[in-house]
């Protein structure tokens, strides 16, 4: 058969389906057209005053503007079919807000927009001088009595097109993030050796904007679905993108000149992504998907470039309902391209002598996941899981680093759900890790990890749940950079203990309870100064840290329309570091204790008015007080919120 | 030139009838290839017939409030016929009903409902929901949703949750209202019921303002599933992170080794006991992998000096996360 025979036999069986096809779209046409119900609307307005005293640390308050705001709420739910409309907003005061609104027009038009603030209060860490006679290393700080506060606001949209009667879908989503404050910026002065340190803490306004946009569409292709999107992401740090200092002169090898310098800059930095997205299902029993994406990042100041390819793929096989296998892989792909020198005169530096801005190429990454997992349930109430996973990673210029070029993960896990009485859930989960070579000291060459946990609900009114999480690491000997100094083998450990009870006294009153226990600890040698005589090497120093959180809450209906409840959530938490021989524990020593008290009431009025107080109550105390960091002392915060609402 | 066009055209018209095809057997809603086991937990009896949802709730006015919420919802509004949608009701996921109204009339129904009494159909003809297994729960929802461009739930069934027994309704409350979407405000609170480690991990003195309700689970977790582990919403630890950390992310001239790879090898993502969410405090942190500047030598360093370097490391090397200026002392050690 010619070519041209091809074309006209393809074209006509291309016809031919369409014709088919089209002949059944024709027939939907006499498809009694559905009468929707009429639903009513339902809105909700809320206006109130929140109050806010705070004194101490706003440290307490740290989520929170501390300030007295009115406050509004309005909540619209509409349904004027086949338009279906959803509206909340949640204003608190200038900084704190929430909007939510969404709309749809049929299974046509699925529109979202998005927006919550952050507001936080953020420290002002004071650095203290130990001794003021001399005067390196001295303290600079200029920031005494500063606020320092950051807001963030987050705006996302959504909008998803599909094409009438065919499930073809475009869509386009946005997002917006905006980063305003004033927070402290610590740095380095004097020359930046140790002959001359100057400890630096001063302000530093920021306006920093992310906006990242995906266009994509997505479709049926016979039996697999197809997905196409586009990322297009930029950071902007616009006018406060780098900071300047007067520096002294250099004495040391290289030498720098004595001079203006830049330093804390924040460059711009754009991303683009594309990714394509496959998958196919048969019969739900066996379903298949692909993605491939490939990125690339750069950095619009120092043109570093960063790609990214990842391919990842899913399989899962039911044979029967009893058994499943699901089989996954993953490879990543990162390549870091940063230039081998910079150029004379980059920001004021002098590239004389070169071994001043000489450059050490970024570690680039490949690495490999296959991972298979089976799902078996043995009898009703009984399932076993397993999996397997097993790891490669490859890194270039690994050596220049001092860490592993290769290094290989093996996991193993296994887990046991038994339903020993329909009142009584008992659960039971192991994973062991073993990794040859690895890149860092925080990953430990074998890990072990359990959880072992009990649900039992012996009656619709009293619900329980305990459970038990272990984590063992160890190393046989980690070695330190730079210099490859060995300083014996790491252990870490970690211990979780939960409970939550719930007690449900008839139909007026509720009172759930919780404890969780959170401890961790690692044990390792560490090392000061590079090399012999002046080296110095501590075995088996500690670090631990530890928090209890005690949690109760109350809800009680007393009658009809009254709805009153009251919670505590108090944590103590403690973190040590504990060098022996080295006399600086005192500064690496934390004790915090948070207590949360919250109580709130809704009093329903009539004609569907309703009348609201929220009251909340911050408390935290610092256990371990510190004359070097008053930023860490105590503080309170109580927030009242009095509010009426109507209902339409 | 014209032989290019037609090959672009067969092409365009071959994706098309595919596409159509695909589409079709949607419409049927028919397994491509018919598994009995599967059918049956799917379709429920085979001996029992579809009866629409206007005769289940005809005579029965109990189920009404449900019946209107479902319809105005996302799914209720494709029991149209003119969406070419799947018809979604009652039965897609309950199973045939003709069994169930066997031997009811509309005149016993009003009857019973004069003497004060609901007519109750023979529910055991049903697929029993309550009963079955959280993969075939899920069936129910993945029959149209695994077939009609969802594609948020792409990586859905290989994904933790999936293979932990956690099934849709677990989160969706089908029957809770025409809104089956969860407010992102009230996420935290449905996680937390399983997830109660994570609970106390936010109730440490320096956490993300998730129990503040100003950020929720979801800005990080896509639970439906992703290609990550952890069911992370982007590509990567770093990506997830650099959504709103973005002044972080780089690349940069000089990198931190540490954080080419993770930002957890020193933040904990939830909330930690040291601040900045360390995962240890400095200079401990530092010192795991690091060898701290010399000291006790009785010739560089004094106790002031002991001191100042081992409070904070970060004080001195600023710009941890990476910079594009290089250090004093030449090369990256992030000081400036």
């Amino acid at each position: 058969m010619t070519g041209k025979r091809k074309l006209k036999c393809l074209l006509i069986l291309s016809f031919c389906g369409l014709l088919f096809f089209g002949r059944d779209a024709v027939a939907q046409d006499y498809v009694q057209v559905y009468e929707f119900p009429k639903i009513e609307p339902e809105l909700t307005m809320t206006s109130g005053y929140g109050f806010v005293f705070d004194s101490g640390s706003r440290r307490a308050g740290k989520f929170r503007y501390l300030k007295d705001s009115p406050t509004i709420g309005v909540e619209l739910v509409a349904f004027p079919i086949p338009h279906r409309i959803h509206f909340e907003v949640d204003f608190l005061n200038k900084n704190d807000y929430f909007v939510d609104a969404r709309y749809a027009y049929k299974d046509i038009i699925l529109s979202r927009w998005l927006n919550n603030t952050v507001y936080h209060n953020l420290d002002n860490i004071t650095l203290f001088d130990l001794n003021s006679a001399t005067a390196s290393p001295g303290v600079d700080v200029r920031d005494v009595g500063s606020n320092y506060w950051l807001r963030m606001e987050q705006n996302k949209v959504f909008l998803r097109l599909k094409t009438p009667d065919f499930p073809f879908h475009v869509y386009i989503t946005g997002r917006i993030v905006d980063k305003r404050g004033t927070v402290q910026k610590r740095f380095l002065g004097g020359s930046g050796y140790f002959n001359d340190e100057v400890r630096i803490s001063q302000k530093r306004d920021i306006n920093w904007d992310t906006r990242d946009v995906t266009v994509g569409v997505n479709s049926h292709l016979g039996p697999l679905e197809v997905d196409f999107s586009h990322i297009e992401k930029r950071f902007d740090a616009n006018s406060d993108w780098v900071m300047t200092e007067a520096y002294t002169a250099t004495t040391s090898t290289p030498v720098r000149a004595a001079g203006t310098y830049p330093h804390s800059l924040v460059p711009d930095t754009e991303s683009s992504t594309n990714t394509l997205k496959v998958h196919t299902t048969y019969t739900g029993r066996l379903a298949a998907s692909l993605t491939l994406s490939k990125s690339e990042h750069d950095n619009r100041v120092s043109g570093t470039t960063t790609d990214f390819l990842t391919a990842a793929g899913d399989l899962r096989w039911m044979p029967v309902t009893k058994l499943t296998f699901t089989f996954k892989y993953r490879h990543k792909d990162k390549d870091v391209a940063n230039p081998s020198t910079l150029q004379d005169g980059y920001y004021g530096l002098s590239t004389n002598p070169t071994s001043f801005t000489g450059i050490r190429p970024s570690i680039s990454l490949k690495s490999d996941t296959f991972s298979g997992n089976m799902r078996l349930r043995l009898m009703k109430g009984f399932t076993l899981h397993s999996g397997y996973t097993y790891k490669k990673t490859d890194r270039t210029n690994a050596a220049l680093w001092d860490v592993s070029p290769s290094t290989t993960e093996n996991t193993f896990h296994c887990s046991a759900d038994i339903k020993v009485h329909k009142k009584v859930k008992l659960k039971g989960k192991y994973k062991y890790r073993h990794t040859d070579s690895p890149a860092y000291n925080t990953q430990p060459e074998d890990t072990h990890e359990g959880r072992v946990s009990l649900a039992l609900t012996p009656t619709e009114r009293f619900m329980a749940f305990f459970s038990y999480d272990f984590m063992r690491g160890d190393s046989d000997n980690i070695v330190l950079v730079v210099d490859s100094i060995a300083t014996g083998g790491r252990d870490v450990e970690s211990n979780r203990v939960f409970g939550n009870l719930t007690f449900i006294f008839g139909d007026k009153l509720a009172l759930n309870t919780g404890y969780g226990y959170l401890q961790s600890s690692v044990e390792q040698g560490h090392a000061y100064g590079l090399t012999a005589p002046t080296q110095i090497i501590y075995p088996d120093v500690i670090y631990d840290d530890k928090a209890h959180n005690i949690s109760a809450s109350v809800d009680y209906s007393p009658v009809e329309n009254v709805d009153l409840k009251a919670g505590i959530n108090y944590t103590q938490s403690e973190g040590e570091f504990s060098p022996d021989n080295f006399s600086v524990a005192s500064l690496s020593k934390i004790e915090v204790r948070e207590t949360v008290y919250t109580a709130s009431a809704r009093i329903g009025l009539p004609h569907k008015w309703d009348l609201g107080f929220r009251y909340e109550l911050i408390d935290l105390d610092n256990l371990m007080e510190n004359p070097q960091n008053p930023t860490y002392s105590d503080g309170e915060v109580h927030f009242l919120l009095v509010s009426l609402s109507k209902k339409w | 030139m014209a032989k290019r066009f037609f090959i672009l055209l067969s092409v365009a018209l071959a994706v098309l009838s595919l596409a159509l095809a695909g589409c079709e057997s949607l419409k049927r809603a028919e397994p491509i290839v018919p598994v009995k086991e599967y059918e049956k937990m799917i379709a429920g009896r085979f001996d029992a017939n579809y009866v629409g949802t206007g005769n289940c709730l005809k005579a029965c006015h109990f189920h009404d409030k449900i019946r209107q919420d479902f319809e105005a919802s996302t799914m209720g509004a494709q029991m149209s016929g003119r969406t070419g949608m799947p018809i979604v009701d009652c039965e897609s996921c309950h199973g045939p009903g003709s069994l169930a109204i066997e031997g009811l009339t509309e005149e016993g129904v009003k009857a019973d409902a004069r003497e004060g009494k609901q007519t109750e159909c023979d529910y055991d003809t049903f697929i029993d929901i309550e009963n079955l297994p959280a993969p075939a729960l899920s069936l129910i929802c993945l029959k149209c949703h695994t077939a009609n461009a969802t594609f948020n739930l792409h990586n859905w069934n290989a994904g933790s949750h999936a293979v932990n027994d956690v099934s849709c309704s677990d989160c969706h409350k089908v029957h809770a209202g025409p809104d089956l979407v969860v407010k992102p405000r009230d996420t935290f609170q449905m996680c937390y019921g399983c997830h109660l480690d994570v609970k106390a991990e936010f109730s440490l003195p320096n956490h993300h303002p998730v129990p503040e309700g100003k950020i929720t689970c979801v800005d990080c977790h896509d639970t439906h599933s992703t290609t990550e582990d952890e069911l992370l919403r982007m590509d990567s630890i770093k990506a997830t992170c650099t959504q709103c950390h973005a002044e972080k992310e780089g690349p940069f001239v000089f990198e931190h080794a540490g954080q080419t790879e993770e930002c957890i090898s020193c933040h904990h993502q939830h909330g930690s006991v040291n601040s900045y969410m360390l995962v240890q405090s400095e200079p401990f942190l530092c010192l795991q992998c690091h060898t701290g500047h010399p000291h006790n030598t009785g010739v560089t360093f004094d106790a002031e000096q002991k001191a100042a370097s081992y409070t904070r490391c970060t004080d001195c090397h600023t710009s941890i996360h990476g910079t594009d200026i290089p250090s004093p002392g030449g090369g990256g050690r992030f000081i400036q």
